[in-house]
């Protein structure tokens, strides 16, 4: 931390999602809140992975959601490119969601290894669950990315409407569409009802009630 | 800062507060500068039409400014989720527009109960009424006339109500088997399009705002108008002081934030609205000379009795389609039947049960309100198949017990980015609070359980509440011994300066605050343009039996 934040430039370089290179530690002006917004679908040019590290990506995406016949694989979908759209690139900042930042993400795919993408099914699903019992950021940031990018696919969307009979009408972004012309109105019958028993206190109306009945004071 | 300009009013703020009160004066055609230190928030910023929308739920459109780091939140610190927005329109721009009023008891709970710091408003419900019709109609909200559990309200206008889908045919079904009472919520949605905005299209994603207008709030229902009537709205202009001599406000410094100059501008009449962590922190940030506690402080009171409304969330899941994704916010209908204070339950004070919608796949995988992730692995796709969209939620939505020590200080070590001290908050549950909630849970389940839910999942009840309602740190009351505004929102300290916005309310009721702050800020709108002489002449702040009437 440098002890003159002053001396430090502010914005030389262009900041990829609100993540200033160089940065001032709260309480000295800024620290946080300083620059820039994330922008909106990530990264506009995403970090990239090498080639055994895409494999242990797509390996881990489905291990954590699993082939299915009726659905696409988790690894047929862009779910790297997806992480690599939300992982924040070395050098800038980690202060977004899922706040998985590049060196140690990537030192965490390397730790998992070619075994990974060897072994099989059960394996794998040891590996992950070890992730998930030692309480590693990876495990968080893999399963965020992989449900958050899984399900923001357009082939992904397509299928929900194909398998799961409330989601028939979903169409992914809410707009442009909305919903309006599939939803049911209110009907006379049930605003017949409305209303209930409901009743009002005038303002006049208004005393003192039985403190002495409070079952916190107890 | 050799120089400064004049103007007659001075607002801080562009959120409800603010802009109830600028529409109003700039409409009468006085001289209005308002400071606001975020931007106007674009249409194509929203996330609705990305792919991404709901990844983007966490990162640019989180709620709380401390996750979410846009660069003209500043930090607030301690126990606390303030899901605030700083921009123009403030936090309505994203908000879910549910619009409930007050109802006339909330203003009497001190005479009800008087537990804790709690006073009777200086207002009744009768006297703000015709202000709560003026604020609706200049927002827009869609809903249905005739509850009982509300007085008349004969002149409140009101586009077509918004459709209920299956969720809210379901909840009003269980409140109607239960024998309860339930409505239709009034909600900040327009369902006919108006100047500049589009008709809601039920698309579901209002807690990220609404890039189509259909959301109301006071970027599209005041501020184009206000401008055209000549109010100057500077936007990336954040207040570091509020300045004052002689027992007055005289205005207010501010940053430029896009050139980090300071510029001084000199009002008659100062109105504060910078939220009810934004105003308390400025009041105290503006500690001065004959101000030493900080401005409008002399009693100590700025600051404390900080309400959020206790909450919980109710998950409940059925066996057949919900469709949560579908359907405008706020909410398709509301429940009061535990509202009104029954003390054989052990606890004063009530609760709303505020039907929610839900969003899309990615929020069912990864647990909707209430933390309930879907596994991963082998599991995982049946979890997801029975619950993504068989899911209803409810709020359980309590009035919490202002309580002294819950309040708004300044952070003495953290800044945000110009240095001006972030705000800190202190806030416990009262244990009034938690009984009420734990009740609430409950009643919710049952109304769930009766029409077939088959598992249910709730967060218990929440510290810290979620912090959508920022309340009562500045408060209005009926002396200089309880309070920080009179009955007119003038500070007792210095009579031009006015605090219109969350910290104005006295009790936070069981309601979402916006339609009262709207109506508030109307309100006193009107009484500056109609009383700005009397105002200005004032060298003490009156009494509420000696203010001059409206």
């Amino acid at each position: 931390m440098d002890d003159n934040p002053g001396s430090q430039a502010l914005g030389e370089s262009p900041a990829p999602f609100g993540a200033p290179e160089t940065t001032l530690p709260p309480g000295w002006g800024g620290g946080f809140f300083e620059t820039g917004r994330p922008r909106l679908g990530g990264l506009e040019r995403p970090v990239t992975f090498d080639g055994q590290q895409t494999a242990i990506l797509l390996a881990a995406a489905d291990t954590i959601i699993p082939p299915h016949p009726d659905w696409p694989s988790a690894s047929e979908v862009g779910i790297v490119a997806f992480v690599g759209r939300y992982v924040t690139p070395t050098g800038y900042r980690n202060k977004h969601f899922p706040f998985a930042e590049e060196d140690a993400f990537k030192a965490g795919l390397d730790a998992l290894g070619p075994a990974f993408v060897a072994g099989d099914l059960e394996e794998r699903i040891d590996a992950i669950a070890r992730l998930e019992k030692n309480e590693d950021r990876l495990f968080e940031q893999l399963r965020a990315l992989v449900y958050y990018g899984y399900y923001s696919r357009p082939e992904v969307v397509l299928a929900i409407r194909r398998n799961v009979p409330a989601g028939k009408d979903y169409h992914g972004p809410p707009l442009p569409y909305g919903y309006l012309e599939t939803l049911e109105p209110w009907d006379e019958e049930t605003l017949a009802h409305a209303g209930g028993p409901g009743t009002y206190l005038e303002t006049d109306a208004v005393t003192r009630v039985d403190l002495s009945q409070l079952s916190w004071t107890k | 800062m050799a120089s400064h300009e004049e103007t007659d009013v001075l607002i801080i703020g562009a959120g409800p507060g603010g802009a109830g009160v600028a529409l109003k004066l700039a409409a009468a055609g006085m001289r209005v500068v308002c400071l606001e230190q975020g931007p106007w928030v674009k249409p194509p910023e929203h996330p609705h039409y990305h792919d991404e929308w709901e990844i983007e739920k966490q990162r640019g459109w989180a709620y709380d400014p401390n996750v979410r780091q846009l660069p003209e939140d500043y930090p607030v610190t301690g126990v606390t989720t303030p899901y605030m927005m700083n921009n123009v329109g403030g936090s309505t721009v994203h908000y879910a527009g549910h619009w409930p009023r007050y109802k006339p008891v909330d203003f009497r709970k001190g005479t009800e109960h008087g537990l804790e710091g709690t006073i009777d408003w200086p207002i009744s419900y009768e006297d703000l009424a015709p202000f709560y019709d003026e604020n609706d109609a200049v927002y827009g909200i869609s809903g249905l006339i005739g509850d009982p559990s509300y007085p008349p309200r004969k002149n409140a206008q009101r586009d077509p109500v918004v459709l209920p889908g299956k969720l809210g045919l379901k909840y009003a079904r269980a409140s109607r088997d239960l024998g309860w009472h339930w409505w239709p919520s009034d909600n900040a949605v327009i369902t006919k399009p108006r100047e500049n905005r589009e008709a809601d299209v039920g698309d579901g994603n209002a807690l990220s705002g609404c890039p189509r207008g259909s959301l109301s709030t006071p970027a599209n229902a005041h501020w184009p108008y206000a401008v055209r009537d000549g109010a100057d709205l500077r936007t990336m202009a954040r207040v570091e002081t509020i300045t004052a001599e002689g027992g007055k406000a005289t205005g207010a410094v501010y940053i430029d934030r896009n050139t980090g100059d300071r510029h001084e501008v000199r009002a008659k009449i100062v109105v504060l609205a910078a939220n009810g962590i934004g105003s308390p922190r400025l009041l105290l940030q503006s500690a001065q000379k004959g101000h030493e506690n900080g401005l409008a402080n002399a009693n100590g009171i700025v600051g404390k009795y900080l309400m959020h409304h206790v909450f919980a969330f109710c998950d409940s899941w059925f066996d057949e389609p919900v469709e949560g994704f579908k359907g405008s916010f706020g909410a398709p209908l509301y429940s009061h039947e535990f509202y009104h204070t029954d003390v054989s339950r052990g606890f004063v004070n009530g609760f709303g049960m505020q039907v929610a919608r839900s969003f899309g796949p990615s929020y069912a995988a990864m647990g909707t309100h209430t933390g309930y992730t879907a596994p991963w692995g082998r599991k995982h796709r049946e979890f997801f198949e029975g619950h993504f969209a068989n899911h209803l939620m409810v709020f359980m939505f309590g009035e919490d017990l202002p309580v002294e020590t819950n309040r708004v200080t300044l952070d003495p070590e953290v800044t945000d980015s110009d240095g001006i001290p972030a705000a800190h908050v202190d806030y416990a549950l009262h244990p009034n609070d938690i009984a009420l909630a734990e009740y609430g849970i409950e009643r919710i389940f049952d109304a769930t359980r009766a029409v077939g839910a088959v598992e249910t999942n709730d967060t218990g009840v929440l510290h810290p509440p979620p912090g959508w309602h920022l309340m009562g740190t500045c408060r209005m009351g009926n002396s200089p011994d309880d309070s920080v505004l009179n009955k007119w929102n003038q500070t007792w300290d210095l009579p031009n300066l006015f605090v219109v916005d969350g910290s104005a309310l006295t009790t936070g009721a069981a309601v979402n605050p916006t339609s009262t702050i709207g109506a508030l800020a109307v309100r006193c709108g009107e009484y500056i343009r109609r009383r700005f002489d009397d105002i200005t002449s004032q060298r003490k702040t009156p009494s509420n039996a000696d203010a001059p009437s409206m």
